[in-house]
């Protein structure tokens, strides 16, 4: 099996890297959407796997689910990127989006769904190291700083447009169009990464040693019983997820899809078989490639994981009718404790830790916390905003993402001001100022009340300011995280910002969602008459205001924190 | 949630539908005619309903297939009935593409809802929601089970699994017009396939599917499956 090793700080152009560039950016910016492209599909997700309307707290893995597993394999895949063909990875990462967006497409279960969704993420977020990791190739170490950022671009605007992709399908079709969409959107990046790799290692093998470039896929003897341990267990897995009736009432064939119990379609003989057939594969797969997986720290990111993994649940298995955190959280939140101590510990002792020693130095942690209380403060905006025009203004999902919109459209150009003002002013205070200027719009959000929305000019004039001043956060930290960090590193401290934001994400949709949800309860509990739908009405947008005033503090907390980043420019400091 | 009650009534006005089911009298059953030989599937029929009829109780589980996403009422339903006459359990209600699950509790003409997103059960006239109640889900004749009474051709179909068993299926058909004339929806001029499931050799109701145009350019299907039959059940006032 071919190896590039290396190659992240070799500066040589190999013939295709742009084009291979070019097809992973755009896979980065669909994984991207695929974020937030559920918020305005929630509630009909919600129907389509028998969740209640009032089961939101256990919907929002639907969102979470996918962030998780974005996070956990960040920092993972770039490291496995330095190792076997960048081409090789993004194949892999893209089939895995395409396999996670089908399975969410067909789920009729919560647990199938958020599955889906989870190896979606997996996908998606392995594309982003890969693809920093081809910049790596293309650039020389002090000029990667302007192409890191595109991608980091990329990806921000990917997230943004996903609600308004969202929509659009939605206008025609239903929820799961969306993610069938992605499936055939992915299969033909897959193809033309294909066809690329095909031309390009013919160009290669003139101008390069062949096996050496980190364009050509390592052909290693390719498996056919790992092919085709594959092949069945994801027939399996779709014919059992499919569940067709002509089989399913059939007195013999209908036998496999007989449920244990009441579970779901998962939970019959064929699902079961489908399940131990991929362990099966992913078992042999693992040992087959034992040599390149013992360079990297899997058990760090296996912790990292299940860390992430103890907080989403925690508050997902809440009941918010009585508390923000349920019984299963009392032996979750222990058990994300331990896993992030032993992950510190593993840090320390680890021959090649997930994050490599010296990246997180300088103002590192002042960009990271940043980075996270934007991320929190985004999240609410975009989940809870559609929440708000749904209750007060419209019963449309299109004329709901129309509202968000006019946050969506600031933030982008908020990260352009940013990036250019860092030219004259220093990186904290851009960011700073940014980021008072979101707390200080979402304050003025969490007093919005009924006819709120219907105020076009004053609430447009708001919404822009969040976008505008969350967008302006971004570039300076991602300048401030890449300035302290060596060159080598600078793939890894992008990842490392991105997985940041991710986290602040999970954390602030988890934390803030459910003390919403709590104090919505504590509100109608005092309700005299539970059936009077303007009481119920009010008891709603207490719900969101709430959402707004923590989401204004986190935005406070990145202010402060943004200032650590520090008030001139490097060529003032010097 | 602005609209709640207006929905909400429509939900129950579809749901009172479903419970009532069947009213004028097309009887195609003939169960006054025992032969020595194989029961038709029209007295096959006729006994399970009257067997469900005499339970003291029975668990019921409503679902729909293909409905289309803007379809409005009650989707679904999970609880149990006796005849006193009771309920109790949850409804599916969708409206305006939002599933909500609401509790409830139905007395004779007494009802009790427990709404998404409120706390405790709130005693409600049906009377004023402009529809019986749900506990008349079970009655003999409004309820699911006279769905036989009014099947049409009732054709002996094999043998189709559901779950663990293997059920005896028999197909017919109900007029549109009668399904029309209860469900204040749906196509008066189509046609309502509908396909039982009896279990072998007992001969208890244990599946109904009625598919047909429920809802507006689509077709759709309701399965009700009946289980738990004559577990004793204590159905209180919340």
């Amino acid at each position: 099996m071919a190896v590039a090793g290396g190659s992240t700080t070799g500066t040589r152009r190999i013939p295709g890297s742009r084009s291979l560039l070019t097809l992973a950016a755009l896979g980065v910016a669909l994984a991207a959407a695929d974020t937030y492209v559920v918020v305005l599909a929630l509630p009909d997700m919600m129907t389509g796997v028998g969740l209640s309307i009032d089961d939101l707290q256990k919907a929002t893995p639907v969102i979470s689910g996918f962030l998780l597993g974005y996070i956990a394999v960040l920092p993972l895949i770039g490291r496995l990127s330095d190792l076997v063909s960048r081409q090789r990875v993004l194949l892999w990462c893209l089939a895995l989006f395409v396999v996670g967006s089908a399975v969410t497409a067909l789920a009729v279960d919560l647990s199938v769904l958020v599955g889906g969704r989870v190896v979606q993420g997996i996908g998606g977020g392995g594309l982003v190291p890969a693809t920093l990791a081809l910049v790596a190739d293309l650039w020389p170490p002090h000029r990667r700083g302007v192409p890191l950022g595109v991608v980091g671009a990329v990806q921000e605007v990917g997230s943004v447009l996903g609600p308004l992709l969202g929509a659009l399908v939605l206008a025609v079709a239903d929820w799961r169009a969306i993610f069938w969409l992605n499936v055939v959107l992915g299969v033909v990046l897959a193809a033309g990464l294909v066809a690329l790799g095909r031309r390009t290692r013919r160009a290669g093998a003139e101008a390069h040693e062949p096996g050496e470039s980190a364009m050509a896929p390592s052909r290693g003897p390719s498996n056919p019983i790992l092919a085709a341990l594959l092949g069945l267990g994801l027939g399996l897995l779709f014919l059992a997820l499919l569940a067709p009736l002509r089989l399913v009432e059939d007195v013999t064939w209908g036998l496999p899809f007989v449920p244990f119990g009441t579970g779901g379609r998962l939970s019959t003989p064929i699902g079961y078989a489908a399940l131990a057939v991929l362990a099966l594969w992913l078992v042999a797969a693992t040992w087959s490639a034992r040599r390149i997986l013992a360079r990297i720290d899997l058990v760090g990111a296996l912790l990292v994981a299940l860390a992430l993994g103890c907080l989403v649940l925690t508050f997902a298995s809440a009941d918010p009718e009585r508390e923000v955190v349920g019984p299963l959280g009392f032996v979750l939140v222990p058990v994300g404790v331990v896993a992030v101590v032993v992950a510190l510990w593993w840090h320390r002792r680890a021959a090649d830790p997930l994050v490599p020693r010296g990246v997180v130095r300088g103002r590192f942690g002042y960009g990271l916390v940043t980075s996270l209380a934007v991320g929190a403060a985004l999240v609410a905006v975009v989940v809870d905003v559609p929440v708000l025009a749904r209750l007060t203004l419209t019963d449309d999902q299109t004329d709901a993402a129309l509202v968000l919109v006019r946050f969506l459209l600031a933030l982008p150009v908020g990260a352009l001001v940013g990036g250019a003002a860092l030219r004259r002013v220093g990186a904290g205070a851009v960011a700073a100022l940014g980021c008072a200027l979101a707390a200080g719009g979402l304050f003025a959000m969490s007093t919005w009340g009924r006819g709120a929305l219907e105020e076009v000019v004053s609430t447009t004039l708001v919404l822009v300011a969040v976008g505008f001043g969350l967008g302006l956060a971004i570039a300076p930290v991602n300048a401030a995280v890449l300035d302290d960090a060596d060159a080598a590193a600078h793939g890894i401290a992008s990842a490392l910002v991105v997985v940041a934001r991710m986290v602040g994400m999970v954390v602030g949709l988890a934390l803030l969602t459910a003390i919403g949800l709590r104090r919505f309860y504590e509100r109608v509990a005092a309700m005299p008459d539970t059936l009077d739908p303007q009481a119920l009405l009010d008891a709603g947008i207490v719900q969101v205001q709430s959402v707004f005033a923590g989401a204004a503090i986190c935005a406070a907390v990145g202010a402060l924190a943004a200032l650590g980043l520090g008030l001139r420019t490097d060529r003032d400091a010097r | 949630m602005g609209r709640y009650r207006r929905d909400m009534r429509r939900c129950l006005a579809a749901l009172a539908a479903c419970a009532v089911l069947g009213m004028s009298a097309c009887s195609s059953g003939d169960p006054a005619k025992p032969e020595a030989s194989e029961p038709t599937p029209a007295q096959r029929l006729a006994a399970a309903k009257q067997k469900a009829d005499g339970a003291s109780s029975v668990h019921l589980l409503i679902t729909s297939r293909d409905v289309p996403a803007d379809a409005e009422g009650i989707l679904g339903a999970d609880g149990v009935g006796t005849h006193r006459p009771a309920f109790k359990g949850i409804l599916d209600a969708r409206i305006k593409g939002v599933s909500a699950k609401v509790d409830t509790v139905a007395i004779g003409p007494d009802l009790w809802l427990k709404l998404p997103f409120t706390p405790r059960h709130v005693k409600t006239n049906p009377a004023t929601w402009g529809v019986p109640s749900p506990a008349q889900l079970l009655s003999s004749d409004k309820g699911l089970t006279a769905l036989i009474t009014h099947t049409h051709s009732p054709t002996d179909a094999g043998s189709k699994r559901e779950g663990q068993e293997v059920l005896r299926s028999i197909t017919g058909t109900i007029p549109g017009k009668e399904v029309a004339q209860i469900l204040n929806t749906g196509d008066v001029n189509g046609t309502y396939q509908v396909s039982y499931g009896l279990t072998d050799p007992d001969g208890l109701l244990r599946k109904a599917t009625i598919t047909g145009p429920f809802f507006p350019g689509a077709t759709s299907s309701y399965d009700v499956v009946f289980d738990k039959y004559g577990e004793s059940v204590d159905i209180k006032a919340p």
